[in-house]
């Protein structure tokens, strides 16, 4: 079982306001376990700065970093916001990304 | 982008001067508000128009003394979101009767201008980041206003929606009153 | 209530046009974010947590048949079936895309509905009692008032940038269900000895992170120069109010720094100098709208209504709805009908589409085709004859909307919290949950008697927890979520802000706490004392013993 600390950059698309996560090919995901995961400050840094590229390219906004691990390649986010707004309302489940297969596999709630 | 008034490109004749050093001799001269309050008489003479920047952190009314000596107020967004220039506006141009040209400068984006105009502010210097007709068309947006004493004085100006609905009752109501001119008759 | 005429659908179709062109720049990059977030915030859209959100207006909470259909409609077509009524009279919409915004706008325009102005460094919409008028105890119906304030407040070219949100609520009756002295201008109606109506003017209240009551700048101005002295008082806002730091940007900061003297001061010195010369076509203009809201065509009824009282009798379930969920009308023979947006264990607020058209079906059978919603997140049919009472609770049953919990322990106000807003520290709506499945015994509800609890996800405190008996505010420390406990909160005419009752509690003890703080009240209890009449004998002391003595 391998574990990865780090930074992963999430966004919301700008036309549908929909949570994306950059991935390593520099596109824009709802899934978050296609998220670049970077490991190192200059890492993230990098990743800034093509959030904010996309930013001026008008096909995101509010890009910001995130702390996750990667676990077995799937994606958690630390902090229990974000696994909030990865999966979806908790007191929804029917609704959200975690409702059309494109949530994560952690819990909001779980430690 | 170019001076705008009234949704045209207009000539900028004014020289800001600088916070200490000389003035020009004549023409449009414009000062901080602390070189007006410390060279008002000197500044006006013949053959010179004197302009005054007033800082947004000022009531209108600190330049009551020196209104009829001016002939430009500039008043200041350093950010776009703080509307403190359309209160000292709408009290230059109403409450202290300023007539001659009101500016706005700084971080506006077109979709003020309207409001500003309708505030009292004459001119415009905007970023050149915008464009006249993104100007014309944001500042022409809306034909209606339903606020009392927020009519520009010239160019675009949008109608108060009270003052149309009382002029509009009046008419009706006047119609249907018998009229003494119309009849013929009188009223005695 | 107030009908469009072509001004204001001109005024709508215009602004939804200017909105459209905004979101066209905006995606073309012609606006960057910065520049466009103002104007999309004017016209009611926030970026939230897992979309954007759109909060349409509901201009003092009136409503009629039509424009709920409509928002069905858009629940349905552009969102995911349902709708949130919020603490401020209005309704959110949780997934609506950007591009499809200017289309909801023009669908809302049809039936003359907006969003402008939910959000954003503006005046915001205008609140009232829920019971405007009809109300028993009602003095006059403030909603002219309200209306006159809403157009004059729309796109207003001198306050539309100001320091940070305004929100104004007017009361029309003595008892103070709007919650006036919780905003930055309330005002309340007075006759004067010559029956003339006049408002006091109150300024300075909030909740939020430095929770103030308002302060009467004036005891009693006479109507027709209420947006001579709005103005005033927005003008000194503008020039004065602090820029420096968003969390001390309200009014009531200004009136607190200032001291309340210094501000009406200051107020009446820019009043004095103001042109008064609108008055007159303001005052037209307030007579024009207040033939609006002129009456519907009630129908005599005789003074004992023997078949609504012969249902209370045999149908227990109907008398227990009766009892909490229905007040007195200020006409013989009708009765208001309060609809609960809390069934058991659901989500504070909350209205499937279909929920809203049964709404919308009832309100044209039974009330004159018109609703309110109410800022403690439930609905309204204030036009019901007694007669329709008891079919008309058959009929809200079968749709889930017969809760029969109306200021009851159940009645929980919460904000949506961190399941859907960007800006919670902690959720709240699960904690609703919980506490609604804990205290769902009727019978112990009633026992219990009034009792209002508001849950905040967050310090904004858009749950109006301050002003719940018993306020929950959840918090976060290092990722996991606690929640702090206030006590003896109230937003009527005796309005006070809850006191912190002592260290925070986990999301899984809170029911244990508030059952404990239950307990102790009726332990406690004299004689026919509510809850608030309790805990203002006592004081705290007595709860926070039995919280605390044994940790």
């Amino acid at each position: 079982m391998t574990t990865e600390k780090g930074k992963a950059l999430t966004a919301n698309r700008l036309d549908d306001g929909l949570v994306v996560f950059l991935t390593r090919s520099g596109d824009w995901s709802p899934r978050i376990d296609d998220a670049a995961v970077a490991q190192e400050a200059e890492a993230a840094s990098a990743l800034e700065a093509r959030g904010h590229a996309a930013e001026a390219g008008n096909l995101v906004t509010d890009a910001y970093l995130i702390d996750v691990e990667r676990v077995d390649g799937r994606v958690r986010p630390s902090h229990i916001r974000e696994r909030i707004r990865t999966l979806g309302p908790t007191v929804r489940t029917d609704l959200g990304k975690q409702a059309e297969g494109a949530g994560g596999g952690f819990q909001a709630t779980a430690p | 982008m170019p001076l705008v008034k009234d949704g045209a490109i207009i000539a900028d004749s004014w020289i800001e001067a600088d916070a200490d050093g000389p003035v020009p001799e004549t023409g449009d001269v414009l000062v901080s508000f602390d070189r007006l309050e410390h060279e008002a008489d000197d500044l006006v003479r013949q053959g010179r128009r004197v302009g005054v920047v007033l800082p947004n952190t000022l009531e209108a009314a600190a330049l009551a003394p020196y209104l009829d000596r001016l002939d430009l107020i500039v008043l200041e967004l350093p950010k776009f979101s703080d509307g403190r220039a359309f209160s000292q506006a709408h009290q230059l141009s109403r409450q202290l009767g300023f007539k001659a040209e009101i500016r706005a400068r700084g971080h506006i984006v077109p979709d003020q201008v309207a409001f500003l105009r309708q505030c009292g502010v004459e001119t415009f210097a905007l970023d050149d980041r915008f464009e006249l007709d993104e100007v014309i068309a944001a500042a022409t947006s809306m034909s209606l206003t339903y606020q009392s004493g927020y009519v520009p004085g010239h160019g675009y100006a949008p109608a108060e929606v009270f003052g149309a609905r009382a002029s509009r009752l009046a008419a009706a109501t006047a119609d249907r009153s018998p009229s003494t001119c119309a009849s013929g008759g009188s009223n005695t | 209530m107030y009908r469009y005429d072509e001004f204001d659908h001109r005024f709508v179709k215009e602004r939804v046009s200017q909105f459209r062109d905004q979101v066209e720049r905006r995606l073309s990059g012609a606006l960057t974010e910065e520049e466009f977030k103002p104007f999309r915030l004017m016209n009611g859209l926030y970026l939230q947590l897992h979309a954007y959100m759109l909060r349409v207006a509901v201009p003092y909470g009136t409503l009629s048949a039509d424009q709920m259909r409509r928002l069905a409609r858009i629940a349905e077509v552009y969102d995911k079936g349902y709708g949130h009524f919020t603490t401020r009279q209005n309704i959110q919409f949780n997934w609506p895309a950007l591009k499809d915004v200017p289309d909801i706008l023009d669908e809302l325009a049809e039936v003359e509905m907006h969003a402008i102005q939910t959000s954003g460094n503006c005046i915001r919409n205008v609140t009232t009692d829920a019971w405007a008028g009809v109300a028993a105890d009602e003095i006059a119906d403030p909603r002219p008032v309200a209306e006159l304030i809403r157009q004059w407040s729309s796109l207003h070219p001198e306050f539309s940038f100001l320091p940070r949100k305004f929100k104004i609520a007017v009361t029309g009756a003595p008892h103070d269900r709007a919650a006036t002295k919780a905003h930055d201008i309330g005002l309340r109606l007075h006759l004067n000895d010559e029956g003339e109506p006049g408002w006091e003017v109150m300024v300075g209240g909030g909740l939020g992170r430095t929770p103030m009551i308002a302060v009467t700048v004036r005891d009693w101005l006479p109507e027709r120069e209420l947006l001579r002295y709005l103005e005033a008082i927005m003008r000194v806002y503008n020039l004065a109010g602090r820029r420096d730091n968003k969390y001390k940007a309200r009014v009531k900061i200004l009136v607190h720094e200032l001291g309340a003297e210094e501000f009406r001061a200051r107020v009446e010195e820019e009043y004095a100098r103001l042109d008064k010369s609108p008055i007159e076509v303001e005052a037209a203009e307030l007579e024009r709208i207040a033939a609006y809201f002129a009456p519907p065509a009630y129908e005599s009824q005789p003074k004992v209504v023997a078949s609504f009282e012969e249902a209370r009798l045999k149908d227990p379930a109907f008398a227990q709805w009766v009892r909490s969920n229905v007040a007195e009308h200020k006409v013989e023979g009708y009765a208001i009908a309060n609809i609960s947006l809390k069934p058991e264990g659901g989500i504070p607020g909350d209205a499937t589409a279909d929920q809203m058209r049964a709404v919308a079906d009832l309100a044209e059978t039974y009330s004159f085709g018109e609703i309110r919603v109410s800022h403690r997140q439930n609905l309204v049919l204030p036009d019901v004859r007694k007669a329709d009472l008891h079919a008309l609770w058959q009929a809200l049953a079968e749709h889930g909307l017969a809760a029969a919990n109306l200021d009851l322990a159940t009645d929980i106000v919460s904000c949506p919290g961190l399941d859907y807003c960007a800006l919670a520290t902690a959720r709240s709506i699960p904690v609703a949950q919980a506490l609604s499945r804990r205290f769902a015994d009727l019978r112990q509800q009633h026992d219990i008697g009034p009792l209002r609890i508001n849950i905040s996800g967050c310090i904004n405190a858009c749950g109006h927890h301050h002003i719940g008996n018993i306020g929950i505010l959840g918090l976060e420390k290092k990722g996991v979520e606690f929640y702090q406990i206030t006590l003896g909160g109230r937003g009527d005419d005796d309005a006070a802000v809850g006191s912190l009752v002592g260290p925070g509690f986990s999301g899984e003890e809170v029911p244990d706490a508030v059952e404990t703080i239950v307990g102790t009240y009726l332990a406690e209890r004299a004689d026919g004392e509510t809850f608030l009449d309790t805990y203002s004998r006592l004081g705290a002391a007595p709860f926070k013993e039995a919280l605390y003595a044994a940790r």
